[in-house]
């Protein structure tokens, strides 16, 4: 027994050793017993990018943001990124972060003081509070933009106040508005694990919102059955991997919608049950309104008559079978579709018409309201939904949905911020392209605004047709602009007082998504310098105000606009070093949250989106005093605003009854199309890698080392012709602007013959110069799709390495 | 009897068989020598900074009939060679610190931080839906060059985290950008064990990290290999974090 213990034991110990020596190569190292990442701590936060609404996780180890993994836990992209997403982190560490107040003196800019600086923003005001206006971002946080707004409505009484989301979102807006009464999407992004047929209309998300795109096709690696069907105006990346790519010539994407309709009214094969339940019809009204007029349905199917396949086909280009493929597919009750659409629709000189045209041709089919079937508009920006929309940091608009120029909503506003009656001007400030033309206008010739405060955002180069609307302030005498920025944007470079902003984890902040999803994080990590918060910097202007004795920055019982107390104690805010003494965010938030019941865009209060990777509004609290997310609007089964035992209940109908708007649009020509002196149609867009200007991507080694400067895609066939080749230099020349670029044939995207594309990300190479700033007349958004340009091979060679 | 002398013409086969026996062990042992000695080593690059293109340029499948280049361009001849090839997935997996630090090092001039998608080592069609998964669908050895298997599951969109690079257009000559200060984590702790000789706790997330084999297979980065490729079930020994891998009450 011994003997034979003996030799287990020593066969045990010498298979150990040889274990240990096989598992490690080498003698075993010390016990170690360090975390896997030492001193990292992760936190939640939204991307900081695009309207997808991601959330990461951002590690942080000694006051600085080392690492980023997808957060599980989110809904939106369940642990997954795009490559924007991962590196969002080295967003913070550009070189050349600004980290003082920055003062123009001639060709260069002096260092200032932060309260120097506030002083003079403040006294710009004060001498003209008429010719202020603040020029703001979707990017803004929600209570940022809800500090801007109250600044220049409740405090100036102006409403000269508008962001750059007007460039990206508008048509969208007013594409809901006239099909709803109602702002933002019905549906939802849970749609897309739902729905058979995804249609994209002019919409490239494998490159614009990834995530929301590899949700679709990933379930096909699954073994699921979804078709995919892109209607566009050229090939991408998005198209390689659809069943269908409709190609139709630029601005016809109104004569394809009208054709669907055409067709599903003819074969009878519209939904009759639910459109004699739930809508009515209408077209443009003389004057034209957002409202238009009622038609009746005979009216409706006589006016779409014309829109025969054929005709459709002569129209667009688009073959008359892929146009009844579509019709068949609208027309059948078994399947689940959703339509997706983003700039391609609301950069559109008939935005609002596009956009009322597939709630239409969704609402006539029936494919709505039911997990699968929805027409659901993207946003670009992390918060084009929650801080313009919604907060409404737009000229005519109101906190929740309100507007300015119902004297019913500003007595509602006015009751909530506690002000004198009639503070609230009722007269809608100018939209983007009025205020930058106004600011762009000497002030004798009716150019009435003189200082414009820009906030995250880059208008120097994202504005269209800047040679009119932007560069022509810069030599005016007594035009004043002030950029808070993190870095020398050209718009930056552009100003005449420049404020460093903090940004994303390094403040607190609030988003909304493109899915009515509201997000919450938290400030992890310090501003560089002096930077500071941008929300700071309007309370801080605003106290200056006070202090100068601005009688708007008070209330009617005379306490400052942005007052806040803790424990009955006012706390300074407006003091930098007391900023975070409290948490602003979240008090700024819940005073905006009593605005959003009007309209049923019921908020929850702040510490609930703590807990949440974001809640979809209306987000409704529960007998039980829990919170409630809605993630179908206006149907039953989901929405608690919806009347008890309807299916389906538009309760905030334009014509008070529950009812959609299905609207006829007719196709009319756009405003400029190629002729024999300028024969090619421009587009413009973005590319994966980087977002808006690029002022964070570019910074970004990964993203820039992969697209590290703009260019124009060319069909091969026009190339040719042209003589030109991948990498020569090309001069793209429209009647406003023109611009040298380098060519690239068969590289990202394949434009059809006669148009070319230009991303626009690359602040060196400013495609705005030739764009159009012709906009739609409802939303007053810009078409930066298609204007007419001409181009040749320059006589400049690229010197390569 | 004596034994009759050779006819001149056994010699001259048998020299001739000397020669072509030396011929082939020479060879034999060259080709022994260069496998063991592999590729030359390089200087690592620093975090983030690998040289923009190590690979060839991916072609489109039509193309790779027609205009054979690179490394792989006689793949077909040499096919059965390659696979001729045997391994013993017994063989003692011997690894150096040293291999490991070097091999940790490629892997992080690869990557903003542990954890980032690696940037693509190589041209690839920028319109179309890469085929990725035709080399990095199961790893594949050729020449010294390692196209690694995926390590997470199949996703259908590969360019949506991982991009080039390099510039990617013809004759690019983009200027320099502005610099970035940020310095992502690395992957240098070795996983934690209780003691000696245990099995060593997964130091890294496992999130996108799903398929071991990817970096510790046999054909993965030479420091990186495990010494026991032939046990399957790698998770039975070795703990992932539930920290890293979210599942903790992270906030």
């Amino acid at each position: 027994m011994e003997r034979r213990q003996f030799i287990k034991n020593a066969a045990m110990a010498s298979a150990t050793v040889a274990a240990t020596r096989l598992a490690l190569g080498k003698d075993p190292p010390k016990p170690d017993s360090l975390p896997p990442t030492p001193g990292v701590t992760w936190d939640k936060a939204p991307c900081r990018f695009c309207g997808t609404g991601c959330h990461v996780q951002v590690g942080v180890k000694n006051g600085k943001v080392v690492a980023i993994a997808g957060d599980r836990k989110a809904e939106v992209n369940k642990g997954l990124l795009c490559v924007k997403g991962y590196h969002v982190g080295l967003a913070l560490y550009g070189k050349d972060r600004l980290t003082r107040p920055l003062l123009r003196k001639g060709d260069r800019f002096e260092p200032i003081g932060w309260d120097q600086a506030l002083e003079i923003v403040a006294r710009r005001i004060f001498d003209d509070p008429e010719g202020f206006a603040i020029y703001g971002s979707g990017q803004w946080t929600i209570p940022e933009g809800y500090a801007a707004l109250k600044l220049v409505k409740a405090g100036l009484g102006t409403n000269n106040i508008d962001p750059n989301a007007r460039l990206c979102m508008a048509s969208a807006v007013t594409g809901f508005l006239a099909t709803y009464g109602v702002d933002e999407p019905a549906g939802c992004y849970d749609d897309l694990d739902e729905c058979d047929v995804l249609i994209m209309w002019g919409n490239n998300p494998a490159e614009m919102h990834p995530v929301l795109f590899s949700r679709v096709i990933d379930r096909r690696s699954r073994g699921e059955k979804v078709t995919l069907i892109d209607i566009g105006t050229r090939r991408t990346r998005t198209s390689e991997h659809c069943q269908h790519h409709l190609l139709f010539k630029p601005h016809t994407d109104i004569a394809v919608a009208n054709g669907i309709l055409h067709l599903l009214l003819e074969r009878g094969t519209y939904d009759r049950a639910f459109v004699e339940k739930h809508c009515r019809f209408r077209a443009d009204s003389d004057p034209a309104t957002l409202q238009g007029k009622e038609i009746g349905f005979d009216e409706f199917k006589r006016r779409l008559a014309e829109y025969t396949p054929e005709r459709v086909q002569q129209i667009s280009g688009v073959s008359a079978q892929d146009i009844r493929m579509l019709a068949d597919l609208f027309g059948r009750r078994d399947l689940r579709i959703t339509s997706l659409w983003c700039m391609g629709p609301n950069q559109h000189t008939r935005g609002t018409a596009i956009n009322t045209l597939i709630h239409a041709v969704h609402l006539l089919s029936g494919h709505f309201g039911r997990p699968g079937d929805a027409p659901t508009s993207l946003t670009g920006q992390p918060s084009a939904c929650g801080t313009v929309r919604e907060v409404g940091t737009l000229a005519h608009a109101l906190p929740g949905g309100l507007v300015v120029s119902q004297a019913e909503d500003r007595k509602k506003a006015e009751k909530l911020w506690n002000l004198p009656e009639g503070r609230v001007s009722g007269k809608p400030g100018p939209h983007t392209v009025e205020l930058w033309r106004r600011f762009s206008t000497p002030k004798d010739e009716g150019g009435t605004i003189n200082t414009v405060w820009v906030q995250v955002t880059n208008p120097a180069r994202s504005l269209p047709n800047v040679n009119e609307l932007f560069e022509p302030s810069r030599r005016i005498d007594g035009k004043f602009l002030i950029v808070s920025d993190v870095y020398p944007s050209a718009t930056a470079q552009a100003a005449d007082l420049i404020l460093p902003s903090a940004m994303w984890v390094e403040k607190n902040g609030m988003v909304g998504n493109s899915e009515r999803r509201t997000q919450q994080w938290f400030r992890m990590v310090k501003p560089p310098g002096e930077a500071r918060d941008d929300a700071w910097q309007l309370i801080a202007v605003a106290r200056k105000l006070y202090e100068l004795g601005h009688p708007g920055m008070k209330d009617k019982d005379g306490r400052f606009l942005f007052a806040m107390e803790q424990g009955g104690v006012e706390v300074p805010v407006w003091d930098y070093r007391h900023y975070y003494d409290i948490n602003v965010d979240s008090r700024l938030f819940e005073e905006y949250r009593t605005f959003t019941r009007f309209k049923h865009k019921d908020l929850a209060p702040y510490d609930e989106y703590v807990k949440a990777r974001g809640l979809r509004w209306p987000v409704v609290e529960q007998p039980d005093g829990t919170w409630r997310e809605t993630k179908f609007r206006f149907a039953g089964f989901d929405d608690p605003y919806v009347k008890k035992g309807q299916e389906f209940d538009f309760y905030h109908s334009t014509t008070k009854d529950g009812r959609a708007q299905i609207w006829f649009r007719p196709y009319q020509p756009p405003p400029e199309v190629p002729d024999a002196e300028y024969p090619f149609w421009l587009c413009t867009g973005r590319v994966l890698e980087h977002w808006h200007t690029g002022t964070m991507t570019m910074r970004i080694p990964q993203l820039r080392r992969a697209m590290p400067q703009a260019y124009v895609e060319l069909n091969p066939a026009d190339a040719k012709k042209l003589r030109v080749t991948s990498g020569d230099l090309v001069v793209l020349e429209s009647r406003r602007g023109q611009l040298e670029l380098p060519a690239w044939i068969e590289g990202r995207g394949a434009p059809p013959p006669g148009t070319v594309f230009v991303p626009f990300f690359d602040e060196s190479l400013p495609i705005n110069r030739v764009t159009l700033d012709a906009h739609d007349p409802f939303s007053k958004q810009p078409d930066y799709k298609k204007c007419a340009v001409r181009v040749r091979r320059s006589a400049r060679r690229i010197a390569r390495p | 009897m004596s034994t009759p002398a050779p006819e001149p013409s056994d010699v001259l086969r048998h020299r001739i068989w000397h020669v072509v026996g030396a011929v082939a062990v020479g060879v034999a042992a060259a080709g022994f020598l260069a496998g063991v000695a592999g590729p030359p080593e390089r200087a690592t690059p620093p975090r983030g900074e690998a040289p923009a293109t190590e690979g060839p340029a991916v072609r489109r499948y039509s193309e790779m009939g027609s205009e054979p280049r690179g490394p792989n361009a006689n793949l077909y001849e040499r096919g059965t060679s390659v696979l001729a090839v045997e391994r013993d997935p017994y063989a003692v997996v011997e690894r150096t610190d040293a291999e490991r630090a070097a091999a940790l090092r490629a892997r992080d001039a690869r990557r903003a931080y542990d954890g980032a998608p690696p940037t693509i080592p190589h041209p690839i069609d920028q319109r179309r839906a890469p085929d990725c998964l035709a080399c990095h669908g199961a790893a594949v050895q050729i020449d010294g060059k390692i196209a690694p298997t995926m390590s997470h599951p199949r996703y259908d969109s590969c360019t949506q985290c991982h991009v080039v690079a390099a510039d990617p257009r013809p004759g690019g000559a983009a200027p320099e950008g502005v610099a970035n200060t940020f310095v992502g984590t690395s992957s240098e702790n070795p996983g934690a064990r209780a003691w000696p000789g245990a099995p060593p706790t997964i130091p890294h997330a496992t999130s996108m990290r799903t398929d071991c084999l990817s970096c510790h297979g046999s054909l993965g980065r030479v420091g990186l290999r495990t010494s026991h490729p032939w046990r399957q079930s790698c998770t039975q020994c070795h703990a992932p974090s539930a920290e890293l891998d979210q599942r903790g009450p992270t906030p």
